[in-house]
């Protein structure tokens, strides 16, 4: 399947990650909090502002800039 | 460290884990009220140490910040990694969600990777159980060669054991022996760089296996230290080319392989032994979420808890408790003094403590029962995971100005008080966003603010209604609103002209709703409150006495009058407030003290027309002001400088006087500014 921004799945879509973009440490940092390569998140908002995605058991906000970075297939 | 068998000897045990994991409440079971909260040296993360003695032991127990890794994107995770490797506790206690395993494994990992002895804590057992999710803990256990112990922190269960284990595994000599398996390319690669680093190996702070991984995943931290050893920059160029090497041959970047890595590990691990539901429905947090952070309900229900939040507190907190307070206050300063009267002590005294004291402290002591309050509804919303949400749902209104969601947190704390709002933007990641919410903080409108609004709209305002809305009511709700729209236009003026730079992405973890115990909130509140009591406390209680004397001298002056040392010095200041209706020196005298404290405004008003808060001194008000003038000096307290506390945390966490001043010459000139604008523009307009 296609790799594409996250912003653009769908809620309640599963993705599963294939890479994250971006500059060095705020990428670390939302892989370290669990956004890694190969986790399958569910998209459980995804209004105009920030998403709502659950990998496992987290639940993680993150900002549409971000979400822009992480390249996922949908599932 | 040496394991002499010596019964008595101090061990030093560190807590370690993701935030919210209930590392701080098995903190505070262990050292119940022995502990202290200072600053690591040089940084602004809180520094948490307490004691316990056990079973013959006497232990000390040091509460690292909560991280989700040991990398250096931020100073907490800085602070947590130097502890461990250079301080060397005897034993690391990683305390783990266990209903989110996987994630919490990852600093696990780390934790594992720095060489320390760790043993994990699999806390909140009771909530795993409630989601039906098994951990073979004898097979876990196995995997990753640590004990494991199931502990319900709140309610105490299985802290002895975790602590005997503990003290075992301080005495054994192993260290953890599980290590990540990163691959043959890696493991070539830190081999190499091992041999760079072999020339200053003698003078490294950290393990030199430690540090070449470090290097490889483009660790700034490390990579600056490095750079200040024996042939620094020659190591850090040989990790260059061996990054390289790795992309060519791995086909990404190896920071990248190294964390994935790190993930096939645990998921490797916790294979066989965890058994969970697959979650396919939502859970009872997805469903509140979904109501809260609903597009269209999400700002509406967050002004609907903010609004019950105040409500509560000033009809409850201050109406009903506060009231009975200030009755007693009353009570107390009457019998004081007629039984001092009754000794024959000198007037002097019998002022002093009628008037400064009681008088003085005790119109602010009144207020305390609301502001408890407040901190208790506070502790409530961010124990039990809303305030995050908050975030999320206001994140949209603040990047339409170019604020960071989090900001809008530490503005709804300031408006509890302006040190906590001020504090709690030590979760922002980005500097930008970070000075700029600092910045903004003080213009929320606060209890202490209140206290003067309330006095003033009961001499002018109270009786009058518009609709059905009391006029009072209503212009206090404006000034909250006049303080928010400052603050937001300031935030906008900051990050537009003065700040340039980045937003900082905004992520943040939603942790699952929790029902917090009584006693977390009751110790949570008791945290924030106890900051306000001693330091608004002590320098009240100075201001005032202060006041009391310049009222009094020199010697014999009739009390608060012109003439004082008082009166003086307001007499100096008041042509500066004429612009804004209220030049007298009264007004100029009570707004100097207001930099002590907001209440001490009307401390020392009430001092330098002779009485106490009460009718008396709204009597004395109303002649002194009209409601024109009023409001004018309303706006003026909103916006001024709201106390010596804020401007002291603003240096503390800016670590930079420079940004504290900046802070209080701006919100003076912005709160003269806006006085004047009032009084003027209410002037032409005809009112009065």
């Amino acid at each position: 399947m296609m790799s594409m921004p996250l912003n653009f799945i769908g809620i309640g879509k599963l993705a599963e990650i294939n890479s994250v973009q971006g500059g060095e440490s705020l990428r670390k940092k939302i892989m370290e909090m669990g956004m890694s390569t190969g986790a399958i998140i569910k998209i459980m908002k995804n209004d105009n502002g920030s998403l709502i995605v659950r990998v496992g058991e987290t639940r993680l906000v993150l900002g549409r800039g971000m979400a822009q970075k992480v390249m996922v297939s949908e599932v | 460290m040496s394991n002499l068998n010596n019964a008595g000897k101090d061990l030093v045990i560190a807590l370690a884990g993701n935030p919210n994991c209930g590392k701080t409440s098995m903190f505070n079971e262990l050292t119940g009220a022995k502990q202290h909260v200072g600053n690591w040296p040089g940084v602004t993360v809180e520094k948490k140490e307490g004691n316990l003695k056990f079973e013959g032991r006497d232990l000390t127990i040091v509460d690292l910040p909560g991280t989700y890794s040991l990398g250096a994107y931020s100073e907490d995770e800085v602070v947590a990694c130097n502890f461990i490797l250079k301080d060397k506790p005897d034993v690391v206690i990683n305390v783990i969600d266990s209903t989110n395993l996987e994630r919490n494994l990852y600093l696990t990992m780390q934790l594992l990777e720095t060489g320390a002895k760790v043993i994990l804590a699999l806390n909140m057992a009771d909530e795993a159980k409630k989601k039906n999710i098994q951990i073979n803990i004898k097979e876990l256990s196995k995997q990753l060669n640590l004990t494991i112990i199931p502990t319900v922190a709140p309610k105490g269960e299985g802290i002895k054991e975790l602590i005997r284990e503990a003290i075992k595994l301080s005495e054994q000599d192993k260290s953890s022996v599980y290590k990540v398996d990163y691959g043959k390319d890696i493991e070539k690669e830190i081999g190499s760089i091992k041999e760079a680093m072999e020339e200053c190996t003698a003078t490294l702070e950290y393990p030199v296996e430690w540090a070449a991984l470090r290097l490889l995943e483009n660790d700034e931290y490390v990579m600056k230290y490095i750079r200040t050893q024996k042939n620094g920059e020659k190591i850090n160029d040989k990790v260059g080319k061996s990054i390289e090497r790795l992309i060519s041959v791995i086909g990404y970047e190896p920071d990248t392989f190294i964390i994935d890595k790190r993930y096939e590990a645990i998921s490797d691990a916790t294979r066989k032994c965890v058994k969970k539901e697959e979650i396919t429905g939502e859970t009872t947090s997805d469903k509140i979420d979904k109501i809260v952070t609903n597009k269209w309900l999400g700002i509406p229900i967050f002004g609907l808890i903010m609004f019950l939040m105040y409500q509560i507190s000033i009809s409850f907190g201050n109406g009903f408790l506060g009231g009975i307070l200030g009755d007693g206050m009353d009570a107390l300063g009457q019998f004081l003094g007629s039984a001092l009267t009754n000794i024959g002590a000198p007037k002097l005294l019998i002022s002093f403590v009628t008037d400064g004291l009681i008088g003085g402290v005790g119109s602010v002591l009144v207020f305390m029962p609301m502001i408890l309050t407040m901190y208790f509804l506070m502790s409530l919303l961010e124990d039990s995971g809303y305030m995050s949400r908050a975030a999320y749902v206001m994140d949209k209104l603040m990047s339409s100005v170019g604020l960071h969601g989090k900001t809008a947190i530490a503005l709804i704390l300031s408006s509890g008080c302006a040190v906590s709002g001020i504090m709690s933007t030590r979760t922002i990641e980005s500097k930008k966003d970070r000075m700029i919410a600092i910045l903004i903080s003080p213009f929320m409108s606060c209890p202490a603010r209140l206290v003067v609004y309330g006095v003033f709209v009961a001499a002018f305002f109270s009786d009058k209604k518009i609709g059905i809305i009391n006029e009072g009511g209503l212009i206090i709700f404006l000034l909250y609103v006049l303080g928010i729209v400052v603050a937001i236009l300031m935030g906008k003026f900051y990050s537009d002209k003065v700040f340039k730079g980045d937003t900082s992405y905004f992520i943040m973890e939603l942790p699952p709703y929790r029902l917090p115990t009584a006693k977390s909130i009751f110790v949570h509140m008791w945290e924030k409150s106890q900051h306000f009591l001693t330091r608004a406390g002590t320098i009240i209680l100075g201001v005032v006495v202060i006041v009391w004397a310049l009222s009094n001298l020199p010697y014999g002056v009739e009390a608060g009058s012109q003439h004082s040392l008082l009166g003086i010095v307001g007499t100096f200041i008041a042509p500066v407030f004429a612009p804004a209706g209220f030049g007298n020196w009264q007004s100029g005298v009570a707004l100097i003290t207001g930099f002590a404290a907001k209440e001490a405004v009307i401390g020392t008003l009430g001092t330098i027309y002779g009485v106490a808060n009460g009718p008396h001194l709204i009597g004395a008000i109303q002649h002194a002001f009209t409601p024109l003038t009023a409001l004018s000096f309303m706006v003026m307290t909103l916006l001024y400088v709201p106390c010596v506390a804020t401007i002291g945390t603003i240096k503390k966490e800016t670590n930079s006087t420079k940004w504290a001043v900046v802070s209080a010459v701006v919100s003076c000139l912005i709160g003269w500014v806006g006085a004047v604008l009032v009084f003027q523009i209410g002037t032409l307009l005809g009112f009065k």
